[in-house]
């Protein structure tokens, strides 16, 4: 377990010491900003957080979730796992000093006990202090020892129950001399079984600034208390011993890394038949939200609330707020103290979602702050459908969808090619070449990551989720490092929103049935978006986008090559709902193309493409656009289902692809209340925000395809809609292109 | 005993097996480039923006990037032509702007036009020059700006993308060698030597 704890903190010093990173990141790793204070000579302790750790292999042991029971009082902490084979009883108490005077040693201790009935226990612990002020040093004042030997193998026949009972603590100084507004000083612990592992963490949050001090904790925190050592209140009564399962007991404890409780964001519900306004219209329910599970309880035009969003981006924390109609108002604050805030929420029109305005964050370190865009939560009724249209075009949760993966990885590319090109500072230079990680940190020279970092286990491992969370911008689409803004990195959030688009209801698709036929006209092509400029693994992928139209509006749908390698040949059926869109007989070639191909309608329903080619394709392309005209009524949706038949490299032999499908959703312009229109009216950033761009291509980020569209309309090349009349003055003509255009222009610029 | 003859579907395996030894790459792309220019400070310098493969392209979509500390594009309200030439390649009634609010950072965006008469969008027919922009060179002698397109995007008439890359260019600032000033010095210099000339000759003299 020891060397569990060399990786660990081989991991805290790296990430401490990477201090050019952005976003929130810049929280924990930005470089100390000084700030005066009015009480120069103290620190106050202004937060305690407690919390219990588990960590159970239930694959390794193939045993059903252990039952436990969990009391936290103040300053107390008991565990209790009662599995079929033993028992695990922890707990702990604290204590902290109330202030610390600058320069001086202080120690935070603990008093640990446990007791358990098993093989193979051990003890670790660790400690972290971080934040602006961090003192220059910390260490344990004690090492944490069993009261029997070290790592051992244990006879449980001779000896069934063992007992641990430990004092030890922390031990600092802080930099005396050099004033800071707050640092963190955290300390944990663990009882760690062959499989099993549980203990306690304690966060103590000091300030400088006195008006802090006393500030009461936020939910599942805990007050400090003198301490005495006692023994654990709930004691786990003998159990028979019984032989060993398990692995032998000198195998090195496999405790994992971060074993504290995970406490995600909201976890996706299976959807539901669509709904139509049957939602209760209020805020008082439980949310399902992106800031995780977000309780809201309402009294007057008075709410309050919590959420459950990682501590990596300031959370856990509560708010308050006003309600005034459809919109909360709401002043949010981190339990730990880390962060606080503002946002504005607007429950849509049916009751069954909301979606994120305006939010300010304040970084509590000393000097930054800025607005967060963006930053608002989405969220929706637990009990119905996943179709709110928050987070830009990717749904709420863009993590999980292959298309917007593939846009978190071009992000990644051009992030990653704008920083290694920009000319910054002499040490971020020498640092080139910046790279991210497997876990979506970023690594340069001399800046690497030995593991995966804090909570990542929260994020299911995802580190799409993880650096959505992690990389954000505030109002001003601005980074907090001056080079990430200076080599022009875009704004993940947006550059998703824009990219992927968003995935309707995959409920509210009409019924299959009735027979497609006239054809579209020309509408602009998604093809950009949906283009990600770097694959995964090397991956080859076959996409057709997800895109959102109004009824009537031609459409066409540009499938993509991406990451060929070598391809010479391919076959392939594009799949699709006639009842909701008709599909015109012909295709284009995109730029995939250089010789032969074939395409047919075989029925409706079912498109069927080929290509030959001398020439073998390598990158990324467009192999062929369908056009359609959405026929479906509003809400309605197809999926773009692709199958391949044959794909063969120049040798003949047959290459590995990934499929990934797409879908047309269609809204009524006349229908405000639906999300998916860009006239909808609750839309965070009214009609003129980046994801609201009325496109012909359907993917909601306009470019200048779409002017070409306008074009096209005026001069009766293409089917007039009006969802392009941007000026409002009743059709399409030169001068909405011209909009578009500066539109163009003003995203192109950011 | 007779060989058996390679069916056509082999031969033309054959074929292309042969013809990628060579090639194995992509299809044709739309090239946009940028000179590699040296200029006098405070100089005026127009910088060229060259196509390549953009027969068909109705519309394109590009932010020209440099530095600004180095560079400053030339704008006049009344005369936008100052700013911008456009090239060779455009089609007559194309729209090509050019977006100044962001010094550095400059949106270039490209329609081929539409005549309503014969319901037509038109598109580039060959290579040539798309735009030249006008410059002023702010930058001191030695400094330098990278020239480069970001965010290319074309498309065809058909609304169908093609491929797109750049290649980038520079500017490096001339350092300028005082020449007035080394004159200046070495006049100075000369009447030196002639006046201490001068006042050695009497000297003599009087010996």
């Amino acid at each position: 377990m020891r060397h569990l704890n060399i990786v660990r903190w081989i991991w805290l010093a790296l990430t401490l010491g990477a201090m050019t990173l952005p976003g929130d990141m810049g929280r924990v790793f930005v470089a100390p900003a000084q700030a005066q204070t009015s009480k120069p000579d103290t620190y106050y302790l202004v937060s305690v957080k407690v919390e219990r750790k588990k960590y159970f292999r239930e694959t390794q042991t193939n045993e059903k979730p252990p039952a436990e029971e969990f009391k936290g009082n103040p300053g107390k902490i008991e565990f209790k796992v009662d599995r079929p084979k033993y028992k695990l009883v922890a707990g702990c108490l604290t204590e902290a000093p109330t202030s610390i005077v600058d320069g001086q040693t202080f120690a935070l201790k603990y008093q640990a006990d446990a007791t358990w009935e098993f093989a193979d226990p051990g003890w670790s612990a660790q400690i972290q202090a971080f934040g602006p002020g961090a003192p220059a040093s910390v260490q344990l004042l004690s090492e944490p020892k069993p009261l029997t030997a070290g790592r051992h193998s244990l006879n449980i026949n001779a000896s069934p129950q063992l007992k641990f009972n430990e004092q030890g603590g922390v031990q600092g100084t802080t930099k005396n001399g050099v004033r800071y507004r707050w640092f963190v000083v955290a300390f944990s612990f663990n009882t760690g079984a062959q499989f099993d592992s549980a203990g306690m963490s304690a966060t103590y949050v000091y300030a400088a600034d006195e008006k802090l001090a006393g500030t009461p904790p936020g939910p599942g925190t805990t007050t400090t208390t003198p301490t005495q050592p006692t023994p654990p209140t709930t004691p786990t009564p003998p159990t028979t011993p019984t032989p060993q399962t398990t692995p032998t007991p000198q195998t090195p404890p496999a405790a994992p890394t971060q074993p504290t409780t995970p406490t995600p964001p909201a976890q996706p519900t299976p959807p539901a038949q669509p709904t139509a306004s049957r939602c209760p219209q209020t805020w008082d329910r439980d949310w399902n939200t992106t800031w995780g599970p977000m309780p809201v309880r309402v009294q007057g035009n008075t709410a309050t609330g919590t959420f459950t969003r990682s501590r990596a981006v300031g959370g856990p924390g509560t708010f308050t707020a006003t309600v005034s109609g459809r919109t909360l108002q709401a002043t949010w604050r981190a339990d730990d103290g880390s962060s606080e805030g503002t946002f504005e929420l607007f429950l849509t029109e049916d009751g069954c979602g909301f979606t994120g305005g305006r939010a300010t964050t304040r970084i509590n370190n000393g000097g930054a702050q800025g607005a967060g865009q963006g930053g608002a939560p989405d969220g929706q009724d637990p009990s119905v459908s996943s179709g709110s249209n928050c987070c830009g075009g990717a749904g709420s949760r863009p993590w999980e969808n292959a298309s917007a993966q593939l846009c978190f990885e071009r992000w990644i590319a051009e992030t990653t090619a704008k920083l290694n090109a920009y000319n910054g500072s002499a040490e971020y230079n020498a640092r080139k070449p910046w790279r991210f990680n497997q876990y979506g940190l970023m690594e340069a020279t001399g800046i690497s990551s030995a593991g995966p970092p804090p909570y990542f286990k929260d994020y299911n491992n995802n580190k799409y989720w993880y650096m959505w969370d992690l990389y954000t911008t505030d109002a001003n689409g601005r980074w907090r490092s001056a080079e990430w803004n200076g080599a022009g990195v875009a704004s993940l959030h947006d550059f998703v929103g824009r990219c992927a688009p968003n995935p309707a209801d995959p409920n509210a698709s009409g019924g299959r049935g009735g027979a497609g036929g006239g054809a579209g006209g020309g509408g602009g092509a998604n093809t950009p978006s949906s283009v990600p400029g770097n694959v995964p693994n090397n991956e080859m992928i076959l996409l057709a986008p997800d895109v959102v139209v109004p009824r009537g509006a031609p459409v066409t749908i540009a499938v993509q090559l991406i990451g060929a390698r070598d391809v010479l040949n391919m076959d392939f059926a594009l799949g699709y709902d006639p009842a909701i869109a008709n599909a015109a007989p012909d295709a284009e070639n995109g730029s995939v193309i250089s010789d032969l191909s074939q395409y047919k309608l075989v029925q409706p329903g079912v498109f069927r493409f080929n290509f030959a080619s001398l020439t073998p394709f390598n990158g990324r392309g467009t192999v062929a656009g369908f056009r359609f005209i959405p026929t479906g009524p509003g809400k309605s949706r197809t999926p773009l289902t692709l199958t391949v038949a044959t794909v063969n490299d120049s040798a003949g032999t047959r290459l590995p692809l990934r499929i990934v499908d797409g879908s047309i959703t269609i809204y009524d312009p006349s229908d405000l209340t639906d999300p998916n229109n860009p006239k909808y009216p609750n839309r965070p950033g009214g009609e003129d925000s980046a994801r609201a761009q009325a496109t012909c291509s359907g993917t909601g980020r306009q470019t200048v395809n779409d002017a070409q569209c306008c074009l096209k309309m005026w001069v009766g090349l293409t089917p007039t809609s009006l969802h392009m009349d941007l000026n409002n003055d009743g059709e399409v003509n030169s001068r909405d292109a011209i909009i578009v255009l500066q539109n163009v222009a003003r995203e192109l610029a950011r | 005993m007779s060989r058996r003859n390679p069916s056509p579907s082999t031969a033309l395996a054959v074929a292309a097996a042969c013809l990628c030894f060579t090639c194995g790459v992509a299809s044709a792309a739309v090239t946009l480039s940028l000179p590699t220019l040296e200029s006098n400070a405070g100089q005026s310098v127009d910088v060229p923006i060259a196509i390549k493969g953009a027969k068909g392209v109705s519309a394109m979509q590009a932010l020209l990037t440099y530095d600004p500390a180095v560079l400053e594009v030339v704008t006049d309200a009344q005369d936008p032509d100052r700013t911008m030439t456009r090239g060779d390649v455009l089609p007559d009634n194309a729209i090509l702007k050019l977006f100044t609010e962001t010094p550095g950072r400059l949106p270039l965006l490209f329609l081929g036009g539409a005549n309503a008469n014969d319901k037509a969008i038109h598109a580039i027919t060959g290579d040539g020059t798309l735009a030249t922009v006008h410059f002023k060179v702010k930058g001191a002698g030695g400094q330098k700006t990278a020239l480069a397109l970001e965010k290319i995007e074309a498309f065809q008439v058909n609304d169908m993308d093609l491929l797109a890359r750049a290649e980038p260019g520079a500017l490096t600032v001339r350092i300028e060698i005082p020449w007035l000033w080394i004159g200046v010095a070495g006049g100075v210099l000369l009447l030196l030597l002639l006046i201490m000339t001068l006042r050695r000759r009497p000297t003599r003299a009087a010996g």
